[in-house]
């Protein structure tokens, strides 16, 4: 009895894979086609038409656009600040620097459940601490956050990015302290100021590494639902919507599971064409 | 020139001292209130510093969450041991035996990206017809597609650093391949094997949206549990800040031990150097 060694260490990973999670993605596929509603008896082939009506579901197209608008304004906010704070620590701070980089590094390990539910304390419209510090220092404005339509999905957006702010600085000062010493000090031998030398060799240097950062939170955030459920409930109205949230409550609402296995695929193909390019940048480091 | 240093160092203590108390204050205003008498729970100006302290939602909350607390151990122990194991013995056979730009190591690390929505669906339909609904391996089978490809990558990079001499010499004392795995390599690789582990339960214990739909009542984990008092008990603050700093407990110790594997931990990413 031989076995190809080859083979044989992976194959029990490659089984359990092929029935955890594809046998369900291809039952998902089947689902999408049918008019699949559970409070229903009956089940009608459909074809494509599930795909054909999210095409022209505005709800639908709206939560897209709303989640593209998050993933934009998140990952551009989170990476300029975790580049700004990754900076700041590998130039500046020295003795504390791991007090400082552990306390940091706290927000991303923490279950978005509990983040959302943090939301709600801080944000809470009667009794926000935040509100409470922009009336101390004067600020002319005290919003209801989460409460209102105008400003919930820029709630939203405050509690992801101070979860995933602290992420982005863990893998941009991973990148900076792996940068050779000589190339800085030939740099200031020549006479670069520190800006000249950030400008110059150090963001160079990190543009691998910060592509990884920004495809990695924008397949994150558009896949966004716990915090978006806890906070906000994708109201007040459909103001927070996610794609994942609306797939959501078609399935388990409404009870469409046909159609929200079609949204949820649409969603999937979406991420899939992000991954790949991720996928093409990790295989360097690897 | 003097005075430009001295204002940059200024500026730079005060960004981290920010940050610092950016990332600290929900953490404790969440203790805070957790701890905090019914009537200066949510009142408006808030109290930043408490004036008399109880344990009246804690003893509350501990009695109401130890189901779900439990669930949660189970499950995220079971799913983080199965992932783990079954991760480091593929880990062994891709290091050893296949290339490195290998496509089902791709194909593996790419179901990380998969929208956990699309998987959910067609899981909830087959529970509900096996009668698996709101049983641990209902969460635990899902958990397994997210732990295992990250057992995988994880272990596939110690392993791929640990000489192949070391084995090699064995096999020619007459080991099999299988007691050189575990003899040789497993002690070797035995630190990122613990890491995988904490990983894949802080993973798990810190799951939704799975969670969510495919248990009810018997199943119920902490996260859905908080999620559900928030819900039902709309207006007692303090008892569902002590969910979830108990929720919240594993994942600090966690993230403290861990610190140096955070950003591969967090990422499938490591830095070159």
């Amino acid at each position: 009895m031989r076995i190809n060694k080859n083979l044989f260490f992976i194959l029990p990973v490659i089984v359990t894979l092929l029935v955890v999670v594809v046998f369900p993605l291809i039952y998902s596929i089947y689902v999408s086609l049918y008019d699949y509603d559970l409070r229903k008896t009956t089940i009608e082939f459909l074809g494509a038409q599930n795909y054909i009506e999210a095409l022209q579901d505005k709800r639908f197209i709206a939560s897209l656009v709303r989640t593209a608008e998050l993933v934009a304004i998140s990952v551009a906010t989170q990476y300029i600040l975790g580049l700004i704070l990754a900076l700041v620590i590998y130039y500046h701070v020295r003795k504390l620097r791991n007090l400082v980089v552990v306390i940091l590094s706290i927000p991303p390990m923490i279950s978005p459940v509990v983040v959302g539910y943090m939301g709600r304390l801080i944000f809470h419209p009667g009794a926000s601490p935040v509100n409470f510090i922009l009336e101390s220092l004067g600020l002319p404005f005290r919003p209801v956050w989460h409460a209102s339509a105008q400003t919930s999905l820029l709630t939203v957006f405050l509690v992801d990015t101070w979860q995933w702010t602290p992420f982005m600085m863990l893998l941009l000062l991973s990148g900076l302290v792996a940068i050779p010493e000589e190339y800085l000090e030939s740099a200031r031998v020549d006479g670069a100021s520190t800006w000249q030398e950030i400008r110059h060799i150090v963001l160079p240097l990190l543009k691998t590494i910060s592509i990884v950062a920004i495809l990695f939170r924008s397949l994150d955030i558009l896949r966004i639902f716990d915090i978006v459920y806890i906070l906000t409930y994708g109201g007040p109205g459909t103001s927070t919507e996610v794609v994942s949230f609306y797939a959501y409550i078609t399935s388990f609402n409404y009870w469409r599971i046909g159609y929200g296995a079609a949204l949820s695929w649409i969603l999937t193909l979406i991420l899939s064409v992000l991954a790949t390019i991720y996928l093409k940048f990790i295989v360097k480091s690897f | 020139m003097d005075l430009k240093k001295i204002f940059v160092k200024i500026m730079a203590t005060l960004v981290i001292l920010v940050a610092v108390t950016i990332t600290l204050f929900p953490i404790y205003w969440m203790i805070l209130t957790s701890i905090a008498p019914g009537e200066v729970v949510m009142t408006y100006p808030p109290k930043f510093v408490p004036t008399s302290l109880t344990l009246e939602w804690w003893s509350y909350t501990l009695e109401s969450i130890r189901d779900p607390l439990i669930n949660s151990l189970v499950i995220a122990g079971s799913t983080s041991v199965i992932s783990t194991i079954l991760g480091f013995v593929a880990g062994y056979g891709f290091a050893r035996f296949r290339r490195p730009d290998d496509n089902i190591l791709f194909w593996i690390l790419s179901i990380r990206f998969m929208p956990a929505i699309v998987a959910i669906i067609p899981y909830y339909l087959l529970f509900s017809s096996l009668g698996l609904l709101d049983t641990y391996p209902a969460v635990i089978i899902p958990h397994l597609g997210i732990g295992i490809p990250f057992a995988v990558w994880l272990l596939r990079g110690t392993i791929i650093a640990i000489p192949k001499e070391l084995e090699e010499a064995a096999l020619v004392d007459g080991c099999t391949r299988w007691q050189a795995l575990f003899r040789i390599v497993f002690p070797l690789a035995l630190p990122s094997f613990l890491v995988t582990l904490l990983f894949t339960f802080i993973w798990s214990w810190n799951e939704f949206m799975y969670a969510l739909v495919l248990t009810d009542v018997r199943a119920r984990v902490l996260t859905v549990a908080i999620a559900g008092m928030r819900e039902a008990h709309g207006l007692m603050w303090g008892a569902v800040s002590a969910a979830a700093v108990v929720a919240t407990v594993p994942t600090l110790t966690i993230a403290l031990v861990l610190q140096r594997q955070l950003v591969s931990g967090l990422a499938f990413y490591r830095t070159k150097g």
